[in-house]
């Protein structure tokens, strides 16, 4: 690797990832600046960017913002631990946001007439219920904070391995004021402009370098797989029922991950939230059908993954880096290395930025206004929002500063198994006018307290602890609102009895 | 999920021709999702495309059957935006053309 350099007096171990990574941050923050010198600053500006995002912001929005560090760390790790298992996140990715294409144009139309910016306003109005903002803030704050501190952590590392600095509290403290600084300043839209920059630069890299590495050291992908099908077979399929394969894989634990992360994908709030972002509800589902294209920027993850698998690399979040360091790359080590890095720090900045975003409003909007019923100026807010980010900002940073260990994947799914208890509420409380108020919050108490009591135990289980609890929610939620009374009727009608929902000149052709 | 969205499509306010076959192609469009998602996970997936062979591309196949299941979704989401399937009005100024 390249040797050290030293800039003002602070040592830099690899000064070209240094340096990659210094031009990424100063980009970001000019970008963030730029985007707050745009629109008029109050609340439906900061939170949801006046309802105006274009298709090619939308796109970035929403791909760039789920593939989290996680995808970019997670995916050759989990190749190399558990082979074919992997796929899993295809799989799910696939029908994913779907649930999106059906009712985001309703939820964005809803959003527009009725001035809703959060998914909890949307569903707190729905029930005309204190009591579900109040539990729904709850469960996306327990959700949020670990997905907040994978990031940050995930940031930390990479920022250590590019300068040598060992405490990940330099690189997890540099990172989060970055973020903070952007999100602050230019709310929706400084996340959404810098999204499309780390989009088109996490794509361009890991494609570039996913398909060179085997090319380089094996002809191609081709013949990497056709090694990989001679020495470690069981690396590309699932094992029989009954059999556990690498890592403990087995078809039941892969087609359950598929389950709960397909059901919990759309409902996640900082990306259901994006439906009130969008432009029109054409663009909602525009946004939907072209998510997918994202999802083969997994590919050359993959096939990294895969290289690792057969060099012996370890299954450990640093296998990436682990890679540019492979013996044979000689000088293209250096660039490897150094676009790696770029890769993951945009990775997680483009997480972190529209986590931290979708708090402050949920803190401010959901907690505060609408679940506690404080009064709040609507003039006010968004300078409480900026409070608030900065606030959750600190607490992860406390997570990474205070070094707890924590497995990536374990803290995903745990997010996901609160968030997947928002499932029923949303879509069944959407298009069932019978579901009420009861039902409503005792499915969610009883989903979000049973996720809390599964994990506090913390026996072994089968499933995952989301969709143990979400049975029970889903029962309670259903019995209470068939044998209690409708919500009242002009609580129904703000969202059911709106203007037609298909008048004739929208007929246009697409 | 889906199903109670197809009631949105199909609630037809005015009960007219277009509305119902759009709430029936809305209907066919969710159980294409549905069928989708049991095609990818056990045991249809374990069955039909758990397989190292055929390879295409150089890729296994496991693989490609994931792969070609995005790819098909996405068609069938495109002809839902394109012949607008599930009712989109008030987007005025927001039609996409081509990204």
């Amino acid at each position: 690797m390249a040797a050290e350099g030293s800039v003002l007096g602070l040592a830099f171990a690899k000064p070209w990832a240094s340096a990659v990574l210094c031009t990424y941050l100063l980009c970001v923050l000019v970008l963030g600046w730029l985007a707050a010198r745009r629109g008029r600053g109050d609340v439906s500006d900061f939170v949801a960017g006046e309802r105006a995002f274009g298709p090619v912001v939308m796109y970035f929005v929403v791909g760039a913002t789920m593939f989290s560090a996680y995808a970019l760390l997670g995916t050759p790790q989990r190749v190399v631990e558990k082979g074919s298992d992997v796929f899993y996140i295809l799989a799910y990715g696939s029908v994913g946001l779907v649930p999106l294409f059906f009712v985001g144009a309703r939820v964005r139309r809803l959003g527009a007439r009725h001035g809703f910016v959060t998914q909890a306003e949307l569903v707190a109005a729905r029930f005309d219920s204190r009591a579900v903002a109040l539990l729904m803030a709850i469960g996306t704050l327990a959700a949020f904070w670990p997905y907040l501190v994978i990031q940050l952590q995930a940031a930390a590392m990479v920022v250590s391995w590019a300068t040598g600095w060992t405490s990940p509290v330099w690189g997890a403290g540099l990172v989060a004021a970055v973020v903070c600084t952007y999100v602050v300043q230019g709310g929706v839209r400084g996340v959404g402009w810098t999204n499309v920059v780390q989009g088109v630069g996490m794509l361009v890299v890991v494609w570039v370098i996913g398909l060179y590495l085997p090319q380089r050291l094996y002809g191609g992908v081709g013949p990497m797989f056709d090694r990989v099908a001679a020495e470690k077979a069981a690396w590309l399929v699932l094992p029989e029922v009954g059999e556990t394969g690498p890592g403990g894989t087995s078809p039941w634990s892969y087609s359950s991950q598929v389950l709960v992360s397909a059901l919990g994908f759309s409902v996640w709030p900082h990306v259901f939230m994006k439906c009130f972002t969008a432009k029109s509800a054409r663009l909602v589902q525009w946004s939907v059908m072209t998510y997918p294209s994202f999802l083969f920027f997994l590919l050359p993850l993959i096939f990294l993954g895969y290289v690792a698998t057969l060099e012996g690399g370890p299954a450990t979040d640093q296998v990436l880096f682990w890679l540019a360091e492979l013996p044979g790359l000689e000088g293209a080590s250096t660039w490897i290395g150094a676009f790696l890095a770029f890769a993951v720090l945009a990775a997680s900045m483009s997480t972190l930025d529209a986590l931290l975003h979708a708090s402050g409003a949920v803190l401010v909007r959901d907690l505060w206004v609408g679940g506690l019923g404080r009064k709040l100026d609507p003039s006010r807010q968004p300078a409480m929002m900026r409070v608030a980010i900065v606030v959750t900002a600190a607490l992860a940073f406390m997570g990474v500063a205070s070094g707890i260990e924590l497995s990536l994947v374990d803290l995903l799914l745990l997010g996901y198994d609160f968030i997947v208890q928002f499932v029923p509420v949303i879509f069944i409380g959407l298009f069932w006018r019978g579901a009420n108020r009861v039902g409503a919050v005792a499915g969610l108490s009883v989903g979000l307290l049973g996720v809390l009591v599964l994990q506090l135990v913390g026996i072994a289980l089968p499933v995952r602890p989301g969709v143990l609890a979400l049975l029970p929610n889903l029962a309670v939620f259903v019995l209470a609102s068939r044998v209690g009374q409708a919500d009242p009727e002009p609580v129904l009608a703000r969202f059911f009895d709106g203007p037609p929902d298909a008048p004739k000149n929208s007929e246009r052709s697409a | 999920m889906a199903s109670e969205a197809v009631k949105d499509a199909g609630s037809g306010r005015s009960g007219d021709a277009s509305t119902r076959t759009r709430g029936r192609k809305a209907k066919w469009a969710a159980l294409w999702f549905v069928g989708a998602s049991a095609a990818l996970i056990h045991p249809v997936y374990t069955l039909v495309g758990n397989r190292v062979a055929p390879r295409v591309l150089g890729l296994p196949f496991s693989l490609v059957w994931v792969l070609g299941w995005i790819a098909a979704n996405t068609l069938v989401l495109a002809w839902m935006y394109r012949s607008r399937v599930i009712p989109a009005p008030e987007d005025e100024g927001g039609e996409i053309r081509g990204g």
